[in-house]
């Protein structure tokens, strides 16, 4: 069954629309204008701009239990609509319909209660769903719950039973390893991911969490490698650009890793060229360039006035020049807007000690 | 993907070894007894313990000269359980057995005899013999007594006798009658001597200056001890005290000050005598009998010596601790910061420490190969420590004080001694702490990657290709710093982020939006570090009139109090919130006579939320 498309509009369809049909008949599509299909019910008449499906007159009994249509109706309302309430009523019809032996729908209420925010409930769902038919999806969902309620031990349990049962998943390895760095269990992130790319070497997330393990492992040559590689994937985008400049700088391949950096500043859009500013900086710092860092780490700042690591860099700079009030306001900043900086803390209550100010 | 920020993890906090060593300190030793005022006057050579009773029970026999009498005390957990009358101050008292089958007894050297006690009451009084006596001395006093020379004739014969050796090798008797200056108090001085002593006087010239104890032939303590004895004129006698004979006797060169035995009698031995001279003659004993004499000269006196089974240790009046090998050769040497007062060999049994223990004005410390690894405070000022077994436990220090703080340092009777007995825990620990030299942290060695093969082949590119590599390098940067002043410049020119200008350094603003929508509040925070000039200053806002609407366009500003943080508020209305856009707001601080702003900042509003109504 083809994806239905709005845009194409003849005469022969609306008047086809308007006639009563349904799924059920064998008669190919195809053999009617246009290879499309319509699903002729007063919810579904497709306007010029409006929604494909009027959601306020669907009848949701009548096509909740249908078992040929109520999967797609449901995925289309719940994910291209976001209509919550709907889609939860659709699967709860479908639910009792299959007498709640159906993991599909189980899955689907699980995901309802999730987006709703009832984690419990959806956690019940999920696990009665495990019952009838253990699925990847389930678990992956089931992980996603209990890292809500703050729970990444029952979360990664769930994720390695799930792996004994679909050895070597890429979801269930990327959420693993994902928790497991955020846990700061880098170790056991770094070996998910090498499972990740033992499977699918073109996962993105996967490499470049990779190229950042092996940069701040002091290995600044494998990071560029894997960089390197996610360029070869396809991706265009200014932070990989920054990335790849900085091992290259760390790597003495100082041919290419100016140029790199540069390309990054060309095409950077406003959210990350705080970062990409701040990251020129340092390079500006290493080649003993004071005044050029400053200008840089202010550019970063009037990108993103809350970037909390470059006022503390900023404020070093200022010290360093013997402003030290502009450096404690600075400080001062940095520690409100960054308190997880523990660098900004130290440097203010360093230049407390130290000068009278 | 985010970006890199160069950020460095602290390292997990390392031990404080203050606090570690203060609670060991409570955790080592236990003070099981002190009594502050025995009003015991007693220095290190009369202190002893020893099984005096058989029940292996340790006690502790001091001689205690506070009184005008002297007393040889016995002590059973400081309290006096027996004593005895001794006639003078002795040079020294010493436990040893005599029988194996029976207690050990206690020996006290007075003058030129060994004073055996047995259950505290005398048993037999052992003279050493007059090995240093010249016969000749007894001669002529037999002769005087006997009356077959006249008093002056002795006296010219002594005088004669005492110019060829030396008035100390002359006995007693003799250099008392060389005092007398006439006649008539010589001949006054003989006929006493003749009513007292019939016509034989016994004539000494030892006065004995340390003594102590060697096993014979084994080392259980239970075995048979003999007795050593140094005398004033360096003279070493080994007392057989099962026969009451001399076993050896030799001189040395130097007065012995004190003896430190080691090994066995019958097998090698080896005595180390300290000499107030500041040698020390090594005496070492073959099992044939043989014996060599060895001398080391010290700079400085020394103050005791002990051993820690491996090592000799020696406290020098110099401060230094210095260590020695068992034939006498010198390892090493620490200085220390103050003056030792007494040392003792440590040992401890379930862990099989070795160590020393010195003894300083207020504490002592324990010595592990060079090491302190324990000190204990005292709040008295120590005069003497014993180390051993005391009661029914193993490792016990018992510290003797005889000075109280109050009095000074007087040698006054009758001030309060005190003494105290500390047990060494059986679980305490004692651990050496490498300190000297660099610290820890220093000696972790750095975690540095293994070198990869990629590694390897780039550092060869970069040999290989150095011009082009740095032509390319210098090109980029340039253009590098173009593309920054370039950025920088359009960021001042257009006046759209943070303008660094003089009077913005001392102003510190934060910049907040409150609330939801439709309503919002915008929060300017501002800081003042250091004076202002008294010019008129404004916050100005500038937005989209049609999408929002301000309460206030403008906002004079006081005139701001140094470190005082005042906040500003106004209020934002979305017009029209259905529409669901975000407008630009732009703030700034402007001041009066200037055209440019102090203080400049724009920033997106957020969604506005629907109306309630």
């Amino acid at each position: 069954m083809a994806r239905p498309e709005t845009r194409l509009k003849t005469g022969t369809m609306e008047q086809a629309l308007r006639t009563s049909r349904t799924s059920r008949t064998a008669r190919a599509v195809s053999s009617s204008t246009a290879r499309q299909v319509r699903l002729g019910t007063a919810s579904m008449i497709a306007q010029q701009d409006g929604p494909f499906v009027n959601l306020g007159r669907l009848n949701v009994d009548k096509y909740a239990t249908d078992p040929q249509i109520n999967r797609y109706l449901f995925e289309y309302i719940f994910m291209h609509e976001g209509d919550m309430r709907l889609a939860h009523q659709i699967a709860a019809a479908a639910t009792k319909k299959s007498e709640y032996k159906d993991w599909y729908w189980k899955n689907a209420l699980g995901k309802c209660y999730y987006r709703l925010g009832m984690l419990r409930e959806a956690e019940k769902q999920f696990i009665s769903s495990l019952k009838n038919l253990k699925m990847v999806e389930t678990y992956a969902y089931l992980s996603k719950i209990y890292a809500r309620l703050d729970q990444p031990l029952t979360a990664l349990d769930y994720l390695k039973s799930g792996l004994t049962e679909y050895q070597n998943d890429v979801t269930l390895l990327t959420f693993t390893a994902r928790i497991h760095e955020q846990l700061g269990d880098l170790e056991n992130s770094v070996e998910s991911y090498k499972k990740v790319l033992k499977q699918a070497a073109g996962n993105i997330e996967a490499i470049a969490c990779m190229g950042t393990h092996y940069f701040y492992s002091d290995q600044p040559e494998v990071a560029l490698k894997y960089y390197r590689r996610i360029l070869q994937m396809g991706v265009n985008r200014s932070e990989l650009f920054m990335n790849i400049g900085l091992c290259c700088f760390y790597c003495q391949q100082l041919d290419l890793a100016l140029a790199c950096i540069d390309q990054a500043l060309a095409i950077a859009n406003d959210d990350v060229s705080a970062d990409l500013w701040y990251d020129a900086a340092h390079i500006m710092l290493a080649n003993c360039h004071n005044k050029m860092a400053q200008r840089c780490l202010r550019l970063a700042l009037a990108a993103n006035p809350d970037h909390a690591e470059s006022l503390c860099n900023l404020g070093v700079l200022k010290m360093h020049e013997g402003h030290h009030i502009q450096a404690k306001n600075l400080f001062l900043s940095a520690v409100s807007k960054g308190p997880y900086l523990f660098e900004a803390h130290y440097n203010l209550a360093l230049i407390c000690s130290r000068v009278n100010i | 993907m985010g970006s890199l920020a160069a950020m460095h993890y602290p390292a997990s906090s390392r031990h404080n070894p203050l606090q570690d060593q203060l609670r060991g300190q409570d955790r080592r030793w236990v003070r099981a007894l002190w009594e502050p005022m025995t009003g015991i006057y007693t220095s290190k050579d009369c202190v002893s313990t020893g099984d005096i009773s058989g029940n292996n029970d340790f006690k502790l026999v001091l001689v205690d000269s506070a009184s005008d009498q002297n007393k040889l005390l016995l002590l059973k957990d400081l309290t006096i359980i027996g004593d005895s009358a001794v006639s003078e101050t002795p040079a020294g008292i010493v436990v040893f057995v005599s029988d194996p089958g029976h207690s050990p007894c206690v020996g006290v050297v007075i003058s030129g005899s060994l004073l055996v006690y047995r259950n505290m009451k005398p048993y037999y009084r052992f003279n050493l013999p007059q090995n240093d006596l010249d016969p000749i001395e007894n001669e002529f006093w037999d002769s005087a007594m006997t009356r077959k020379i006249t008093p002056k004739e002795l006296f010219d014969a002594l005088t004669a006798l005492k110019q060829k050796h030396s008035i100390a090798r002359l006995s007693f008797h003799s250099q008392d009658f060389l005092t007398l200056s006439t006649d008539e108090l010589r001949q006054k001085a003989i006929s006493q001597l003749i009513s007292n002593h019939g016509d034989h006087v016994n004539l000494s010239n030892i006065t004995i200056t340390c003594v102590t104890t060697i096993k014979k032939n084994s080392t259980e303590r239970t075995e048979t001890d003999v007795v050593i004895v140094g005398t004033e004129l360096g003279s070493i006698y080994y007392i057989d005290i099962q026969a009451y004979n001399i076993l050896h006797y030799c001189k040395i060169k130097g007065t012995p000050d004190k003896l430190f035995s080691m090994g066995q009698f019958e097998l090698e031995s080896r005595l180390f005598i300290c000499t107030r001279e500041s040698d020390i003659i090594v005496l070492k004993r073959s099992t044939r009998g043989e014996q060599t004499e060895h001398i080391i000269p010290m700079r400085y006196p020394i103050i005791s010596i002990a051993s820690n089974m491996t090592n000799i240790i020696m406290a020098s009046r110099s401060d230094t601790l210095i260590f020695c090998t068992m034939k006498g050769k010198k390892l090493s040497e620490i200085k220390l910061t103050e003056a030792v007062v007494d040392m003792e060999s440590f040992w401890f049994e379930p862990r099989q420490y070795n160590g020393i223990l010195v003894a300083f004005k207020n504490h002592i410390d324990i010595y592990l190969d060079h090491h302190v690894v324990d000190t204990l405070k005292v709040d008295y000022e120590i005069n003497w420590i014993k180390y051993g077994r005391y009661g029914r436990e193993e490792a016990v220090l018992i510290v003797g004080s005889n000075y109280s703080p109050r009095f000074g340092n007087e040698k006054v009777k009758n001030t309060t001694g005190g003494i105290g007995v500390y047990i060494f825990r059986r679980t305490s620990i004692l651990t050496i702490k490498e300190e000297v030299g660099a610290p820890a942290s220093q000696t972790h060695r750095l975690n540095i990657p293994k070198k990869t093969k990629v590694y390897v082949d780039q550092t060869l590119r970069e040999r290989n290709n150095v011009q082009k590599i740095h032509a390319t390098f210098q090109r980029d940067l340039y253009l590098l710093r173009l593309h920054i002043t370039k950025a920088f410049a359009e960021l001042t020119s257009k006046n759209s982020g943070m303008v660094p200008t003089k009077e913005s350094e001392k102003l510190d603003v934060n910049l907040e939006v409150n609330g939801f929508g439709p309503s919002f509040r915008i929060n300017i925070s501002i800081k003042i570090a250091g004076e202002m000039s008294a010019k008129q200053r404004w916050i100005a806002f500038s937005y989209d009139k049609e999408e929002y609407s301000i309460e206030r366009e403008l906002i004079l500003m006081p005139r701001l109090v140094s470190e005082a943080e005042i906040t500003f508020t106004n209020e934002i209305r979305c017009k029209n919130p259905e529409k669901g856009a975000q407008g630009e707001v732009k703030v700034y601080i402007l001041s009066e006579g200037r055209r440019a702003p102090l203080w400049m900042t724009s920033f997106e509003m957020p969604i506005s939320e629907q109306n309630l109504i």
